[in-house]
Parts: structure tokens; C-alpha cells; sequence
């Protein structure tokens, strides 16, 4: 279960979010615009960043606080977090071994396997995509976030990810600009300009509340 | 966390920048180049055996922001750092680890350059002392320059702010390090100003770690 009660998140006079509540569980979709503060949100969640006032929780700890609760977090966004000297394999020994844990078998799933000797800065973007879902898989995530997962991916990738997300069994924040990328979710928060403006589990409610817009 | 899975950790991040760095050699190469650059053109001035410490100090402090900062500051041009908070290691653990292979890095540059500056000054004076007390003096200079890279990493003029804000910090321990590599080159041991380098390095050392969760 994720809490979220007044969060808010400012840098310098701006507000990326301004007092969201909510408190949700299973799949999760956040929409929005650029610049709607989906982004600043997941990195919350994530325990990338520090709210500067509210409270986030996520199965009652707090995801900047504890060790042990980020080790249960898989987290993919628009910037890979891998090392671009570095080979796939040596980049999820590292993190697999930093995680202590290690399921090889997504490597597999993702059609990896015969890119694991490859630099980073020599795949394709759609590879490195992948790369980033088999680091944040590998650890075998109790909480899983996409943030804008599928941009930039080729459709066979698109595919396998997509799959991978509809199978996935424990929380999942999917936050995407494309909103039919994620009917298949259980509840969706529509961000604007750092607002909440809808939360619940219509799909339609929610393209509306951000069409509207 | 037991404390053999903090080693662990350290041990794993300082590995994989030693990695990134032999592979990138972004860092390394600018070093040496404006180490030896620098040695190369202080060997043709007059009385260098007098100012010698001046002068190898003043090219290690230098190398040291030129090639130390941009280890640390690649993770945040890459965002790879968001990578690192995201995972369960604690700010404090990436930081120590940051420091010590930064450390590794500049000593690697010194280990290199101090022996070139020596042939190039032609120098006479006691080279295994000298270079000893050149490492004491290292750890807080390398120590500042990752403790003050990750506040400069978002500004445009990193580089001049970095610099800025490293000279009052380090300020206190160059004045003792001059006066300990002047004694050391000529075979005095300066008891006295080693505990003092070490000393201000524990300062430094405590405070990246203490203040590590804001920095990062």
C-alpha cells in the first residue's frame, strides 16, 4: 500500500507538487502533461527525493529513510542509471550485487542474453531500456516504478515490457503520457501542474480529467 | 547493517568507479596531461629546489580539481547518482565510498607525477620521506574536493565555484604541508604537522559523511 498525505515538493520558489494525497495499491497509472510533476512524484516514491513537507509511505515505511524498504523498490525512468563504460553484465553484477539479490533469469525474458558483454554506450536506446527493466526486475521488486518506460522503445520491446508489467505480481506505479499504454491498471492520478486532479478507478474519468485540460 | 556488508558495499562502488575510470580515462588523462604540463614549465624557473613544496602542492591541488571533481560529477551529468540514492545504500555509504576512490585516484596521479617532478626540478633532497608526507597531504586536499563537488555540480561555472569554495577550506591545512614537505625533503620527519594534516583530514572526512543526506 502507497500513503501519500500533503505531499509536496518544491525546488526554489516552484512547486513540482503541491499537497497530493492519496493511498493506493496494485497497479497504479500516473497521468499527465509535461512538466505535471509525474516525474518528481516516482523519484518521491523511489526515495530519490526528499518531500519538502507531507509524508510518504510504502507498506508503512518511509522510502527515503529505509534501507531496507528501497532494496524491495525496482525503479525505471526516462534515464537509465547505468554506467555507459561498462558492459550489461558488469552493470547488474554491480547492482545485483549492491541489491543482494539477483533473479538472471529476466535477463533472459528481456533478450539480453547475447547482449550481457556488450558496453552500454554500444546498444540502441530500446536495448538500454531494456537493461534499465532488467536492473529494476532482477531484485525481484515488491514495488515496481515506470516511469515513462515505453518512450523511446521499439515495438517488439514495447511489447515485452508491457507484458511484463500486466504479469507483474506487487505494486506497480506506471507514469506515462500515453494513457492508453495503461488500461490495464487498477486505479489512476492525474497530475496538472503539480496538482492532484482526479484519483480513483475509471479509466475513462481519468483521460477525461486530463483532456479536459 | 552488519558491518562486513558496509565493506562490501564500499568495496563494490569504489571497484566499479576504478572500472569506469580505467575505461573512460576521462579523469586520469586530463590529470597527468596538466600534471606533467605544469612540472614540464615550473622546471625551467630559477631556484625550484627553494619552492619546491609550493610548487608540488600547488600542482597536486590543482590536478586534483581538474581530474578529482569530474569522477564525482559524472554520476550527476549522467544522473547515474539517482541510481545510487535509489538503491539501499545510505547517502553516507556512497559518500565514504566516493571519498575513497577519489583518494585512489589522486594518490595514483601523485604516485605517477611526484617522481617526473623530481627528475624534471633535479632534485637532490630525501624522495621516500617527501613522497610520504605528499600522501599525508593528499587525503585532505582530495578529501575537500569530493566533499565540495557534489554543491558545485548544478551550477554553470562549477569548475571557478568549485575552487572558490575549496581555497577557505583547505586554506588551514596547505600552510603545514608546505612546512612538513620542506622538513621531509630534507630528512626531518615534522611529527607535529603530520598529526595536524591527519587531524584536519578526520575533520573533513566527518563532515562528508555527517552531512552526506544533504549534500547528495
Amino acid at each position: 500500500m502507497i500513503v501519500c498525505q500533503k505531499l509536496s515538493k518544491r525546488f526554489g520558489e516552484n512547486f513540482a507538487l503541491r499537497e497530493i494525497s492519496f493511498s493506493a495499491d496494485g497497479k497504479i497509472a500516473v497521468f499527465g502533461h509535461n512538466g505535471a510533476g509525474k516525474s518528481t512524484l516516482v523519484k518521491i516514491l523511489a526515495g530519490i527525493l526528499k518531500p519538502s513537507s507531507g509524508r510518504v509511505e510504502i507498506f508503512g515505511l518511509e522510502p527515503r529513510k529505509s534501507s531496507n524498504l528501497r532494496r524491495r523498490i525496482g525503479v525505471v525512468t526516462h534515464n537509465p542509471m547505468l554506467y555507459r563504460e561498462l558492459t550489461v553484465r558488469e552493470n547488474l553484477e554491480f547492482y545485483s550485487k549492491i541489491y543482494q539479490a539477483g533473479n538472471w533469469g529476466i535477463v533472459c525474458s528481456l533478450g539480453l542474453k547475447e547482449k550481457l558483454n556488450f558496453r552500454i554506450s554500444e546498444l540502441s536506446e530500446g536495448f538500454v531500456q531494456r537493461v534499465a527493466i532488467a536492473r529494476a526486475l532482477m531484485i525481484n521488486p515488491k514495488l515496481l516504478i515506470l516511469d515513462e518506460a515505453l518512450s523511446g522503445l521499439d515495438a517488439e520491446s514495447r511489447e515485452v515490457v508491457l507484458r511484463i508489467m500486466q504479469e507483474f505480481d506487487g505494486i506497480l506505479v506506471f507514469s506515462t503520457h500515453q494513457f492508453e499504454d495503461a488500461e490495464f491498471c487498477d486505479s489512476f492520478i492525474v497530475l496538472e501542474r503539480g496538482r492532484l486532479v482526479y484519483f480513483g478507478e475509471s479509466y475513462e474519468k481519468a483521460v477525461r480529467s486530463l483532456s479536459a485540460r | 547493517m552488519k558491518r562486513p556488508y558496509d565493506l562490501f558495499l564500499l568495496a563494490e562502488i569504489i571497484k566499479k568507479d576504478i572500472k569506469v575510470e580505467a575505461r573512460s580515462k576521462a579523469s586520469s588523462n586530463q590529470m597527468l596531461i596538466f600534471a606533467v604540463t605544469t612540472a614540464f614549465l615550473f622546471s625551467f624557473s630559477i631556484d625550484v629546489e627553494r619552492f619546491f613544496s609550493q610548487i608540488i602542492l600547488l600542482i597536486i591541488l590543482f590536478t586534483s580539481i581538474a581530474g578529482g571533481s569530474t569522477s564525482f560529477l559524472r554520476e550527476f551529468d549522467f544522473e547515474t547518482i539517482e541510481g545510487l540514492k535509489a538503491s539501499p545504500l545510505k547517502a553516507s555509504q556512497i559518500m565514504t565510498a566516493k571519498m575513497l576512490s577519489n583518494l585512489i585516484l589522486v594518490l595514483t596521479i601523485t604516485a605517477l607525477i611526484f617522481p617526473i617532478c623530481f627528475a624534471l626540478f633535479n632534485l637532490e633532497g630525501n624522495f621516500l620521506l617527501t613522497f610520504l608526507v605528499l600522501v599525508f597531504a593528499v587525503i585532505p586536499i582530495s578529501g575537500s574536493i569530493t566533499l565540495l563537488a557534489p554543491l558545485a555540480a548544478k551550477s554553470r561555472g562549477r569548475e571557478m565555484l568549485l575552487l572558490a569554495m575549496l581555497f577557505p577550506v583547505i586554506f588551514p591545512v596547505l600552510m603545514p604541508a608546505m612546512k612538513s614537505i620542506n622538513l621531509a625533503y630534507s630528512g626531518v620527519f615534522d611529527l607535529v604537522g603530520i598529526l595536524f594534516i591527519i587531524s584536519y583530514s578526520g575533520i573533513i572526512w566527518s563532515l562528508s559523511i555527517l552531512l552526506s543526506d544533504h549534500i547528495l
